[in-house]
């Protein structure tokens, strides 16, 4: 390593050396990243949630709309 | 990582508990160094809050690192792309908007410990490129070797060695500068 390299080195050890931490740090990040779990979860169930009822609702629109005569579900091969 | 069996509530609830210790465990190990990447870096007071997002990100990306080794290559390269979204930020916000500079009294406190003869060289460091002083940092103070460099800057090694050479040339100055003075 030359010199400059060196001083360079020293430089950021001093400068990093100055740096202190919360002694709390550790619990307000973990909560931090239990409450953004949370929060993913939560948005995933709402969009699974509306997925279901919008399939729903389009599955039921179908069926009250179709005449009482038109079997949509259960075709009879036989019936003529 | 690849424990994968059939998703019961079990199943979920131990994996959950097996990455809170993993990153329960990292933090403890290497909280404070990186605050001190982030602050080197140029994240300066916003240090903190900057490797917490790191973690959290690590905590929603755990299931996609290769092992547990990749966590901290992983939390490293984060750490860049966040200080460096921010200094892009407040690069911008300054160039409307005059204030008073909060970095300056963080700065004043961290520059308290440097010597008369490292100050121009902080200063000189400070005011380099992103990516040079990303480059400087990532191999002097920490000690990485290119492929590292490359891994936590996002780029090709080449590119790697060009920012350090940029950087190195620039604070060659100013120590030729104090070594004539």
């Amino acid at each position: 390593m030359t010199a400059s390299e060196q001083r360079i080195e020293e430089a950021l050890r001093t400068m990093a050396s100055g740096v202190r931490t919360s002694p709390d740090a550790f619990l307000q990040v973990q909560s931090r990243w239990r409450r953004r779990e949370r929060r993913r979860r939560l948005v995933v169930a709402a969009l699974a949630t509306a997925v279901i009822v919008a399939a729903d609702g389009i599955a039921l629109w179908a069926l009250s709309d179709a005449p009482p005569e038109q079997h949509i579900i259960f075709n009879d091969p036989t019936a003529r | 990582m690849t424990d994968e069996g059939p998703d019961t509530v079990e199943t979920l609830a131990a994996r959950d508990a097996d990455r809170e210790a993993a990153l329960a465990d990292l933090f403890q190990r290497h909280h404070l160094d990186l605050v001190r990447l982030a602050t080197l870096l140029g994240a300066e007071s916003d240090a903190e809050d900057v490797v917490g997002d790191a973690f959290c990100e690590l905590h929603r990306g755990w299931k996609r690192l290769r092992s547990p080794d990749a966590a901290l290559p992983y939390l490293r390269a984060v750490i860049v792309n966040l200080v460096r979204m921010r200094v892009r930020h407040l690069q911008v916000v300054r160039k409307h908007v005059e204030w008073v500079r909060e970095d300056d009294v963080a700065s004043a406190e961290s520059q308290a410990l440097v010597r008369d003869d490292q100050r121009a060289l902080v200063a000189a460091l400070r005011g380099l490129a992103a990516r040079q002083r990303e480059a400087l940092v990532l191999r002097y103070w920490l000690g990485l070797k290119e492929a590292e460099i490359a891994e936590a800057m996002g780029i090709s090694a080449g590119a790697v060695k060009a920012h350090t050479a940029r950087g190195m040339a620039k604070l060659g100055k100013v120590l030729e500068a104090q070594g004539d003075g």
